[in-house]
């Protein structure tokens, strides 16, 4: 990598925030996923 | 199906990998832009990924229409919600792009307008999704589902049809466009890497659906069992 070097960190915050928007939404699917298993579980039991 | 989502996910975290690789190290330096034209490489990608997830969309909310399947609806319900969050990519790394290249973050223009118009349209969506209660909300879904994928055509030609700040088209732009072959293989490493995400959160979004709409008759059944037995005493 070289170049306009002064512009790097535009480069850097771009590739954090498609990081950081793929694990939320990875971290929201595995979240729900426990929610519907505690439900069932508890649908099980009564 | 376990061990084939197993072998996919490996897969796909190896492919996010190389592109990653390929868009930071191996594909060239832009002359004019520098290096900060590398976020190319996440941007162009996840705009193609969320205008496939919103035909997908587009695809099984005609498909729940004609048939009224549970299974159409969940995959409606996954691919939207997926392209929703590939879309706010593209809306944030090109303002972040933006900035240093044009000395703006942000300009209605036609193309970015019309972005934030199909984004708007899909969060739509969702939030009646969520919200709304009622058995007629995967029809009213649906419906927007369809009328809302007319915005990803207007998307995609608003930089031929009009003129723009945001660049000309890389593919079919006429004379003058194009990309150095390195940096195309810099872009197909990273549509490859991220349809392949795109598939992984759809599949897992989409059982999820499914298991919602059979808790929720679940639910309704001991409910009813529940009724039922104090009718009987």
């Amino acid at each position: 990598m070289n170049g306009a070097a002064n512009n790097n960190p535009y480069l850097y915050a771009s590739y954090i925030v498609v990081w950081v928007i793929h694990i939320a939404y990875a971290f929201t699917l595995v979240s729900r996923s426990k929610r519907m298993k505690r439900e069932t579980r508890e649908l099980n039991r009564q | 199906m376990k061990t084939l989502f197993n072998v996919l996910a490996v897969f796909t975290l190896l492919l996010l990998g190389y592109g990653f690789v390929q868009a930071m190290y191996i594909a060239p330096t832009e002359a004019t832009m520098g290096d900060v034209q590398r976020i190319f490489y996440y941007h162009l990608p996840s705009a193609w990924v969320a205008f496939l997830l919103f035909f997908v969309n587009f695809l099984a909310s005609c498909w729940y229409l004609i048939r009224r399947t549970q299974g159409a609806d969940a995959l409606a319900l996954a691919s939207a919600e997926v392209g929703v969050s590939f879309c706010t990519i593209v809306l944030i790394t090109g303002p972040i792009w933006a900035r240093p290249i044009w000395g703006i973050w942000w300009t209605w223009d036609a193309r970015l307008t019309s972005t934030l118009v199909l984004w708007l349209i899909y969060v739509s969506y969702l939030v009646l999704r969520h919200y709304a209660t009622g058995g007629q909300i995967p029809v009213l879904a649906a419906a927007l589902g369809i009328f809302g994928f007319v915005d990803v055509p207007i998307v995609y030609m608003a930089i031929r049809w009009f003129r723009t700040q945001h660049p000309q088209p890389v593919i079919g732009g006429g004379q003058g466009s194009g990309l150095d072959p390195r940096m195309w293989v810099a872009v197909l490493w990273n549509l490859a890497a991220f349809a392949m995400l795109a598939l992984m959160f759809v599949w897992i979004r989409y059982k999820q659906a499914r298991a919602e709409y059979a808790l929720e008759e679940a639910h309704a059944q001991a409910s009813l069992d529940y009724e039922t037995e104090d009718a009987q005493q």
